[in-house]
């Protein structure tokens, strides 16, 4: 099937309407998500597992996560314009211009110039996905076990190198990942690792716990933590939500730039919406010819990085149903879900479940229509979810996390399990170790174990035959990793958003050379 | 303000947990690579078995861990230095980024109260611990609206309850309450 009558089949499944509820369900979840400070993305998919696998289809549940993603994109900017606070770390940038605009009365254009180029960029990512992946499908068909293991070592590389934060602390957060998910029984051989002779163990640390400890637990615990000694920020007028002419040319093409370089970072395995925000903020500033007004409120600092967020949610999507690799916290508790319904991930996806793959593809442009309209025209409904008084809110964030740890395995085990995780990634966050390469470490490590005892098992344990080409890959991939560690070694001590910025445009290239080697 | 003693000490405290935490990292993966070598390999000739991987993950993580120690303890020693020179000023920056805890009884107040709903739930049962817990929380925070919390408490955790039971037949706990529902 070509990717022509695939989408059409797509739109097919996308347009019942019990898939068109839950694509609007989605949108209106996400962007609620968004605006509330405390759940992200990966955190409210992870929660609503109990509630997809008994009541929709995998299709049904695909279509509700891809809306809750692409909503959280278009929900989080809005606080970050009206109370400076970012809903979602991936709207963190957008505080910087954002806020200001809204403080020189320019709320509404800024609102609209952030959700009518998440519009844009995700119905561009949308769409590059659909063309690709198809022929990403057939080109990873080909793939050994050794290929595979090569590319997974080039994902915990990316998020290890462009992932954010101090690069060994970044390395330790992937190392414990990887450590994390070599509890429980081991794939080739069947022999119990780490389990501390706990049953519960035997299956492994599960990935839903795992994010909902390390997201929901350590958030609520640095929102309470503050709540009392906090000073309120203002909460700015929207105003009117029109663009002036002089907005919609400064605005048009950062749109297009945020759009490309957040659908290439989000694509690229390992690195997430937050990067890509960052880098498109960096380049805005860099073409920009008057940078001066960066931080003081100019438009463009609002428009790419907004724009780019969304895009890397679409490019997030691409090794996730043409590879089975997740790309992002996000997408890891995606492919957990999916796991979760009995579905196998990796190439034979998109064979085995087109109308789950295209369904998603066509559900995303329907519920992009949707995110445009809940969130420009109704803004201030969403404007109101803020009204909710925190000290009711994280509590519930808990309790919800309890109700979904609870049911998904019905054990008190698990729940200790999560408390334990919990103050572990309250612990790492403190002290600036990033968390979502624990949970692709989580999820990855295991197949990365599997791959590599296929690989030598293929070429009877000689390493250097296992396929030529992984090896190129792999040192790619090292390689962007170790100039960083020993850039960071240089610097030490240096202001963190000072090295990150340049050094993660740095190893862009190289870390996009690492799939091209491995053919 | 950032050069009160009370603040001073708070910082020096914070910067010794810091390092007590970053000293665990290398003990953690000493244990992680004991545990790996504890591993029964299976009765083959193999040099690639279940224990490989673990013991290459527990090796760079021991090496990673014992770099970050060494770098804490090089940002020690010029925390040390910097603050040694002029004592007066109150050299220690006011961390006000999102990574700290300005308010530490309402931090153990809240993991306190999470460790105790998830002792009571299976005693007391979903209905009875999550309303506990949620009108407890939200009260702490927010004593002015109590009536208003103990309403939603209650009714959040009945309705979950219902939903979970009913709806995603999901059977849980009830406690204390199993002959009401």
């Amino acid at each position: 099937m070509d990717s022509f009558s695939g989408i059409l089949s797509g739109f097919s499944v996308a347009l019942q309407p019990s898939h068109l509820l839950l694509a609007l369900t989605g949108a209106a979840l996400g962007t609620a998500v968004g605006v509330l400070p405390g759940i992200g993305p990966a955190l409210a998919i992870s929660l609503l597992l109990p509630f997809t696998y008994k009541l929709v289809d995998p299709v049904g549940a695909f279509i509700l996560f891809g809306g809750i993603y692409y909503g959280t994109m278009y929900g989080g900017s809005t606080t970050a314009i009206l109370i400076n606070t970012p809903g979602e770390s991936a709207s963190v940038v957008t505080t910087l211009d954002g806020y200001r605009m809204a403080r020189r009365g320019r709320a509404g254009a800024a609102l609209a110039t952030s959700a009518i180029g998440s519009f844009f960029a995700g119905t561009i990512a949308t769409f590059l996905l659909m063309i690709l992946a198809q022929p990403l499908v057939e080109f990873a068909l080909k793939f050994g076990p050794s290929e595979y293991f090569a590319l997974i070592v080039l994902s915990l590389c990316t998020v290890t190198a462009i992932g954010g934060g101090h690069p060994f602390k970044a390395a330790f957060s992937t190392l414990l990942g990887l450590a994390l998910g070599a509890v429980g029984i081991e794939n080739t051989s069947g022999q119990l690792r780490f389990t501390f002779g706990a049953p519960a163990l035997i299956d492994g640390i599960g990935v839903v716990v795992a994010a909902i400890g390390l997201f929901a637990i350590s958030e609520v615990l640095f929102g309470l933590g503050n709540l009392r000694r906090q000073t309120a920020s203002r909460l700015m007028e929207t105003g009117s939500i029109w663009m002036t002419r002089e907005e919609w040319r400064r605005s048009a093409l950062p749109w297009l730039r945020g759009s490309g370089v957040g659908f290439l970072v989000g694509a690229l395995p390992g690195a997430g919406a937050t990067i890509a925000s960052f880098m498109a903020y960096a380049v805005e500033k860099k073409v920009s010819s008057h940078p001066e007004e960066f931080g003081k409120g100019a438009i463009e600092g609002v428009a790419g990085p907004e724009a780019a967020n969304n895009a890397s949610a679409g490019g997030a999507l691409v090794p996730l149903l043409t590879l089975g690799i997740p790309g992002s916290a996000t997408a890891a508790v995606m492919l957990a879900a999916l796991q979760g319904y009995g579905i196998n991930t990796g190439p034979l996806l998109l064979q085995k479940h087109p109308d789950l793959v295209w369904g998603l593809i066509a559900s995303l442009y329907l519920g992009n229509v949707m995110l445009l309209v809940l969130n420009l025209p109704l803004v201030g409904l969403w404007v109101k979810l803020l009204k909710i008084p925190e000290a009711l809110l994280y509590p519930m964030i808990l309790a919800f996390s309890t109700l979904g740890v609870y049911s998904l395995s019905r054990s008190v085990f698990d729940l200790y399990l999560l408390f334990g995780i919990g103050v572990l990634g309250f612990m790492l966050r403190r002290y600036g170790y990033p968390l979502a390469p624990i949970v692709l470490g989580l999820v990855l490590g295991p197949m990365l174990e599997t791959e590599f005892r296929r690989a030598l098992i293929g070429s009877r344990g000689n390493c250097c035959h296992s396929g030529a080409g992984t090896a190129d890959g792999t040192i790619a991939g090292d390689w962007a990793l170790l100039e960083k560690l020993a850039s960071s070694a240089v610097k030490q001590e240096g202001s963190a958003a000072d090295v990150n910025v340049p050094s993660a445009i740095r190893c862009f290239p190289v870390a996009l050379d690492g799939p091209a080697l491995c053919r | 303000m950032s050069g009160t003693p009370a603040r001073r000490k708070e910082g020096a405290v914070a910067r010794m947990v810091e390092t007590a935490f970053t000293v665990l990292l290398p003990i953690f993966s000493m244990f992680f690579i004991w545990q790996a070598i504890q591993v029964t390999e299976p009765p083959r000739n193999i040099v690639v078995g279940p224990r490989t991987f673990p013991l290459l993950i527990g090796g760079m993580m021991l090496a990673i861990s014992v770099v970050l120690l060494w770098q804490r303890w090089r940002a020690r020693a010029a925390e040390a230095s910097a603050a040694a020179p002029d004592p007066q000023l109150g050299l220690i920056p006011p961390e006000e980024d999102e990574t700290s805890i300005s308010d530490w009884p309402a931090f153990w107040s809240v993991l306190g109260s999470l460790l105790a709903l998830f002792l009571l739930l299976e005693p007391l049962g979903f209905v009875t611990a999550l309303a506990l817990f949620l009108f407890g929380l939200s009260t702490l925070f927010g004593p002015r609206r109590w009536l208003l919390n103990l309403v939603i408490s209650v009714a959040f955790s009945m309705s979950f309850y219902y939903l979970f039971t009913r709806v995603l037949e999901i059977p849980l706990p009830n406690g204390v309450l199993t002959s009401l529902f």
